[in-house]
């Protein structure tokens, strides 16, 4: 399935959703203020009309190029099967259904930047990285000084610093966590920035 | 049944169902039914068709990201990965580690061979 068939069923599904917007393969609750709360249709190469549906969410003040579902999960059907079929005769009922049971409880209780730390630590079972730095970014970006220096030390870590992107990911860890104690004035600006520099980068200006 | 032996016989019900063959359109065509079989298991440890980015699960297409067929547990913290492969392809060294550098776990997640 292409973005503009993607886009025409997330149309279709919306009166399921109350209070989201499609953009191409992604429907969201708008207004987009800190966090991005999104449903993501992504194609499969099984064949053109097989596709997945994924629910996530991301704090918007951590450096981004792209949307990412370290924060949430597949969308399954009632077989247990992780994969939708645009032909199928109830998709709409079904695929519907299976938003309204498990995106929305999933995506609506987060509304503060706290609640986006905690339903993080939720998902946080396998010591994941990039689940840690949401928290700690989020905890941040909520003014939670003490309790987002201890996240970012929890984050490096959890870091290999061999590793070019996790040694890129501890070094702007560490930066924030000098700030943060001696200046969170510079560190809610930079957050801010990151954050308002992700919305340009996923074209989500005209929602928030 | 062993997640292995679960996806040895989905591969080996793709390649009969695709019946025989060798080439790329033939691979295309086992993948596609393996995919299938592995979907129909129903399992939910098991997730087909996962794309990473430096340890990120990213949409299909993300400039960079890899790919693999079938992941075991959780997306985040898979426990194991597999790749299958038909005809005369195999699973190499430099697939493994490429895979390996961008899943979560890198090089402590083994990257396995699916044949049918």
């Amino acid at each position: 399935m292409k973005k503009k068939d993607f886009a025409a069923l997330a149309k279709r599904l919306l009166p399921h959703l109350a209070g989201f917007t499609v953009k191409g393969p992604m429907l969201f609750i708008q207004p987009v203020k800190h966090t991005l709360r999104g449903i993501y249709f992504e194609g499969s190469s099984f064949d053109a009309r097989s596709f997945y549906v994924w629910m996530f969410f991301m704090p918007l003040c951590v450096p981004t190029n792209h949307v990412g579902f370290n924060l949430g999960r597949r969308v399954r059907g009632v077989g247990g099967g992780d994969r939708w079929n645009a032909a199928a005769p109830n998709l709409l009922a079904e695929l519907g259904a299976a938003l309204k049971h498990e995106a929305l409880p999933f995506l609506g209780g987060i509304e503060s930047l706290h609640d986006v730390a905690k339903a993080a630590t939720a998902l946080q079972t396998s010591q994941d990285p990039y689940v840690q730095e949401a928290i700690a970014y989020a905890l941040a970006r909520a003014g939670d000084v003490a309790q987002a220096a201890m996240a970012l030390d929890q984050l490096v870590g959890l870091l290999d610093e061999k590793v070019p992107w996790q040694c890129e990911m501890a070094d702007r860890a560490r930066a924030l966590k000098s700030q943060i104690v001696s200046n969170p004035a510079d560190v809610q600006r930079q957050l801010a920035a990151w954050e308002a520099e992700n919305v340009r980068n996923l074209g989500l200006e005209a929602f928030r | 049944m062993t997640t292995a032996d679960d996806l040895a016989a989905a591969a080996q019900r793709a390649a009969q169902h695709v019946g025989p063959g060798q080439g790329p359109v033939y691979g295309t065509q086992v993948h596609s039914a393996f995919e299938a079989e592995v979907n129909t298991l129903g399992k939910a440890h098991l997730s087909t068709e996962v794309s990473y980015l430096n340890g990120r699960v990213v949409p299909r297409g993300a400039p960079g990201s890899v790919r693999v067929d079938v992941v075991e547990g959780p997306l985040t913290a898979p426990t194991r990965v597999f790749d299958l492969k038909t005809g005369s392809a195999r699973l190499t060294p430099a697939r493994i580690q490429h895979i390996q550098s961008h899943i979560p776990g890198g090089n402590t997640v083994p990257v396995l061979e699916v044949r049918p």
